[in-house]
């Protein structure tokens, strides 16, 4: 479990102009759980992504990652249970061909060889990239580059995976397929993943939806029940999804939208039973 | 030719492109591609990715050397011996996708200034150049002028990118990608900047887009690349109507014709020709029977 008890952290402690990124932040993930970090630039999500990598230390409260404190004496302890993967794949390969960098992570663990070579093959292979693991990594699309990065995280064996908005520089239908093995990966694994994005699209295929604004989580809930707050969700500059919009909107006209709206079939169905109901109908 | 006898800007005729032309590895772009774009058009070039798209626009700044087929800009050859290419760089802007690949000094007034300054201008035009650019993306020239370009955000770098384009007051801008990773906030900021911008300065206007989220609300016409060849070029509503075409070819779809293609499941003769989703509740509530 991930807990998150009471942290703040402000960037320029002490300084005059001190920017506060994080304010209270009190959050709990189970392990194998799949969430959804949305919200707009500078409402804190990057921030938090730095704290559970160990990479900035929280200014007043505690983290724990499976137990072990996010401090700078266990800074290790604590990459080894997140791996996490950027929004520009060229910022985290490192080596020329694709198994080799799948291997920089394990190989630097000091693990036996044939352990490695064990960990590279199934990363590989649950990443769908047998077939271009010699190759180059600079000959690959900016969707292959973003699976190799994946594979060389979940060749870390993390407990959890943390994704800083590694879909932003893909195409649409890329970035779909992307998440879906994740999603797979996910439940096949029983590893938890952290999901930062703009995409509302994405954020639907989720099974918890935390939505933080200036450094606060302002909602925290299953997706169906955050894209009810269609008011809350623009008052905080986020979009929503057109469908969850729309079945506002005509429920405000009095059309008898029903149940949970998340993509434009759910809303179909709504309105196809609404129609069928209507005595004029 | 215009009705009034200008030129296009800018034609391609019979262009063909292939990487690596004559190895083991060659691979061919595009083929056969033509069109003509007229001055202060908004056109969105669109298609999936390794569409071609990418290579279209490096002609343009006539960065191939071209195989088969010529490109006019304003109705001469740019291929042509003599021909001043210099002219092409000084009136096409490009942005291209990663802002970092076109940002070259470590202070944001600094790398605004190099276009202008390497095109020759003093250093008093240069400034106001600069200023005006900054002020005119939302990047106040007095706040930003000093920052470090590595400090300042994804979406502020895009602009710091586009400012510097600007700043050569290209009557061209090609803009390849704009909106990738931008939040929602700095999409629908950029886009109405960008709207403005085209309409102030009569700008011709090319957009290149995996999405056509944004560049249905940008552009004024399509045209559309399939495997490197143009397979539909027409006005946005146009194109926009033809989206069961559109699906097949790994393009994302607006939302709103992407809900109006769901609710054809329900309403056969539902139109997808919908650039907003306020369009799409009005035909929605007109089958409903509810009067608005």
């Amino acid at each position: 479990m991930i807990e998150l008890d009471n942290v703040s952290f402000s960037y320029r402690r002490g300084e005059p102009d001190v920017v506060p990124a994080l304010r209270n932040l009190d959050l709990k993930i189970e392990s194998g759980q799949l969430v959804a970090i949305i919200g707009q630039n500078g409402s804190g999500k990057s921030t938090l992504v730095k704290l559970l990598t160990a990479v900035l230390y929280p200014t007043e409260g505690e983290i724990r990652i499976d137990g072990v404190p996010v401090d700078r004496e266990h800074q290790w302890d604590v990459r080894r249970k997140v791996s996490v993967v950027f929004q520009d794949p060229d910022d985290q390969l490192i080596m020329n061909r694709v198994i080799d960098d799948v291997a920089f992570g394990p190989e630097n663990l000091g693990l036996p060889r044939d352990e490695i070579a064990e960990r590279v093959h199934s990363s590989v292979s649950m990443l769908g990239l047998e077939d271009i693991g010699s190759r180059l990594i600079e000959d690959l699309s900016s969707g292959q580059k973003q699976r190799v990065a994946i594979a060389g995280a979940l060749a870390m064996s993390p407990l959890y995976l943390i994704l800083d908005e590694p879909t932003s520089l893909l195409p649409v239908p890329v970035a779909m397929r992307l998440i879906s093995t994740v999603r797979d990966l996910s439940l096949r694994e029983n590893m938890g993943v952290l999901h930062v994005t703009h995409s509302m699209y994405e954020a639907v295929l989720f099974e918890r939806v935390v939505v933080m604004d200036a450094g606060r989580v302002i909602l925290d809930a299953p997706p169906a029940e955050v894209f009810r707050d269609v008011d809350k969700l623009r008052e905080v500059g986020l979009d929503v999804p057109l469908a969850a919009s729309l079945a506002h909107r005509l429920r405000a006209r009095g059309i008898p939208i029903e149940g949970d709206i998340l993509n434009t079939a759910d809303l179909r169905e709504a309105l196809d039973a609404a129609l069928k109901s209507s005595p004029s109908g | 030719m215009q009705p009034d006898g200008t030129p296009p800007v800018l034609e391609l005729k019979g262009f063909s492109y292939t990487y690596l032309e004559g190895t083991p590895r060659a691979s061919e772009a595009v083929r056969d591609v033509s069109f003509r774009i007229h001055h202060g058009e908004r056109v969105g070039i669109v298609g999936a990715t390794q569409s071609g798209k990418s290579t279209v626009v490096d002609s343009f700044a006539h960065l191939l050397r071209l195989g088969q087929g010529q490109v006019f800009y304003e109705g001469e050859d740019v291929a042509d011996p003599g021909y001043d290419r210099g002219r092409l760089r000084r009136e096409i802007g490009i942005v291209f996708q990663q802002p970092d690949s076109q940002i070259i000094e470590d202070v944001v007034g600094a790398d605004v200034a190099f276009g202008p300054t390497a095109a020759g201008l003093s250093a008093a035009e240069t400034r106001e150049r600069v200023e005006e650019s900054l002020n005119t993306l939302g990047l106040p020239y007095q706040d930003y002028r000093l920052r470090y370009v590595h400090a300042v955000s994804g979406g502020q770098r895009r602009r710091v990118a586009i400012a510097g384009v600007l700043a050569m007051h290209t009557p061209v801008l090609v803009l390849d990608e704009p909106m990738a990773g931008l939040d929602p906030r700095g999409r629908k900021e950029l886009l109405e900047l960008l709207i403005k911008l085209q309409r102030d300065r009569e700008l011709t206007l090319i957009v290149c887009s995996a999405s056509l989220t944004d560049a249905s609300l940008l552009c004024d016409r399509f045209i559309v690349l399939d495997r490197g060849t143009v397979v539909m070029d027409g006005p946005v509503r146009e194109i926009l109507g033809e989206a069961d075409r559109l699906a097949e070819l790994d393009i994302t779809l607006p939302e709103p014709v992407v809900g109006a293609r769901e609710m054809q499941k329900l309403f056969p003769d539902f139109p997808t020709d919908l650039l907003t989703e306020g369009e799409l509740e009005s035909e929605l509530l007109e089958r409903l029977g509810v009067t608005t």
